[in-house]
């Protein structure tokens, strides 16, 4: 039984002050359900995808909080947590649920409310999505393990820094006409290279800042004009320093895999890509391991100006993580709902010619947990 | 977090203060941080060895936005460390200047402060590396 995406919303990716998490989950379901043309009534299950609430917000149980502020009660009603892949991890499960016909319309809420701590804070807080005992507790990052990755990589490859950089200038170039990103302006190569070190040698404009938002979808297996082609999900060793190859996604090269197929089609197929760039570095290491470039090349694709709307391969095509914005949590929904906007052809200013495949990877961490998608528009290849 | 979480530090003392790794006695693979089981062949026959105490900088950062346990030892250097029987770990690097810093780098293994559990908790300590001067 296929699934299909019956609807999609989501609020502006920024710093919502007067707004609470609640707040923000309610707007974006309100605009999913009526997109969808149903009623709470319609719901069989929710699913919540949320990374850090607790540490945050110091709120939990968010699957029966959010049914609740969304007046819909006695249903089902859980919250995912998988790190940064938490919206992908999140599809997937709704994903088997409609394939597997226990439930006939499944909402999905994203939502991540970042804004109301202090920045040190953040950093703490993204440390969560490491391990404690030989990570974390012993003074690193992700950004840190990000910088130590982007050295290695440009010893390992004879990369130049400024290649990888362009990843961050395609997304912000993506974005300038996202009525919903959080960062809508351009940003050159230099002006990278003019803002500081977040973690030598990676700098702050190659990393996303902290966000507000949130995305709801309506998955459903009775009708829809988006179909979910594939759904699939895999690990890695949880430290990446244990891995054989440090510059390669294991995770996401075996959910691609896997991905490509369930639609029984290659990456040569797919018409644009929805990147998981939490950071320049993360982002070429994925465009590998999808297999749209050879295995250290990344960075020459880059070099070739690929990613813009207008190109052949388009990717980021709301600005990604880096200039959509990162609301950690709701970012994989994000994802999935910027997807489905090209192939209903709602995309607007960001519409790409001949959206008919789209695909959407979801990282957790450094690669230790990828969830990857590909929607099709019903009748397209 | 600057919360206290003595049994934490407590349980993991001795990995901190003298890190081992633990070897498959049925197929030889090694591993750190020790694993109970295998990945390479599912056995649960698995031993601590002793990690070599040198090894060389893979690659290294300067952490500049730690989280809240290490604010106030910012900025310092982590470096991604492979010791001398092949195994790899990330530690912090002191006694070393940012410009020192190069990939190949020789270090040893030291045992120093890594952070003070809040205002009454308490010192924690844990292995970091310095530059290795008669090898340099």
């Amino acid at each position: 039984m296929p699934v299909y995406v019956r609807g999609y919303g989501f609020t502006d990716v920024r710093e919502h002050w007067n707004k609470s998490m609640e707040d923000l989950a309610l707007e974006a379901c309100i605009k999913a359900l009526e997109m969808a043309g149903l009623s709470g009534k319609n719901i069989d299950k929710i699913i919540v995808s949320n990374a850090l609430g607790e540490y945050l917000n110091h709120k939990g149980h968010l699957g029966a909080l959010i049914a609740d502020t969304l007046g819909i009660i006695n249903k089902p009603a859980i919250r995912v947590e998988a790190a940064s892949a938490s919206g992908g991890i999140a599809v997937h499960q709704a994903f088997l649920e409609l394939k597997g016909e226990t439930a006939r319309n499944i909402l999905v809420i994203g939502v991540e409310k970042m804004a109301d701590v202090l920045p040190n804070s953040i950093y703490t807080a993204r440390s969560l999505m490491i391990d404690r005992e030989y990570l974390s507790s012993i003074g690193a990052t992700m950004e840190a393990l990000e910088a130590i990755i982007l050295r290695l990589y440009l010893e390992k490859y004879k990369a130049e820094h400024e290649n990888i950089m362009k990843l961050a200038v395609v997304s912000h170039s993506n974005a300038l006409r996202a009525k919903h990103a959080q960062f809508p302006r351009p940003i050159t190569v230099d002006t990278i290279k003019r803002s500081p070190y977040v973690a030598d040698p990676l700098h702050f404009f190659e990393v996303t800042a902290p966000a507000d938002g949130a995305a709801a979808l309506v998955l459903s297996n009775e009708t829809g004009s988006v179909e979910i082609v594939s759904s699939s999900a895999s690990t890695d060793r949880f430290r990446f320093f244990e891995r054989d190859d440090l510059l390669w996604l294991e995770s996401v090269y075996m959910a691609a895999q896997d991905a490509y197929n369930q639609a029984k089609l290659t990456h040569s197929d797919i018409d644009f890509v929805e990147l998981h760039d939490s950071s320049t570095i993360m982002g070429v290491l994925e465009i590998e391991a999808l297999g749209l470039s050879e295995k250290g090349a990344g960075h020459k694709l880059l070099e070739k100006d690929i990613g813009f709307l207008n190109s052949e391969m388009p990717i980021n095509t709301f600005g990604g993580l880096k200039a959509r914005g990162d609301p950690i949590g709701a970012t994989g929904v994000y994802q999935i709902a910027e997807i489905s906007a090209q192939l209903f052809g709602h995309a607007g200013d960001n519409q790409i010619d001949n959206a008919k495949t789209g695909l959407a990877l979801s990282v957790g961490g450094l690669g230790e947990l990828s969830v990857i998608h590909i929607l099709k528009k019903k009748g397209g290849f | 977090m600057s919360r206290e979480m003595v049994p934490e530090y407590w349980r993991n003392r001795e990995m901190y203060l003298r890190p081992m790794g633990s070897v498959c006695k049925d197929c030889g693979s090694k591993y750190f941080p020790p694993r109970k089981i295998c990945l390479k062949c599912g056995s649960k026959n698995l031993e601590k060895y002793e990690l070599s105490e040198k090894g060389r900088v893979l690659s290294w950062t300067v952490v500049r936005y730690p989280s809240e346990e290490f604010s106030k030892y910012s900025p310092y250097v982590l470096g991604l460390i492979e010791l001398d029987d092949g195994t790899r770990l990330v530690a912090q690097i002191s006694d070393v200047s940012i410009d020192e810093m190069h990939i190949g780098m020789r270090v040893k293994m030291m045992i120093r402060r890594a952070f003070e559990e809040g205002e009454s908790g308490i010192i924690r300590y844990v292995y970091k590396f310095v530059p290795d001067i008669k090898e340099k």
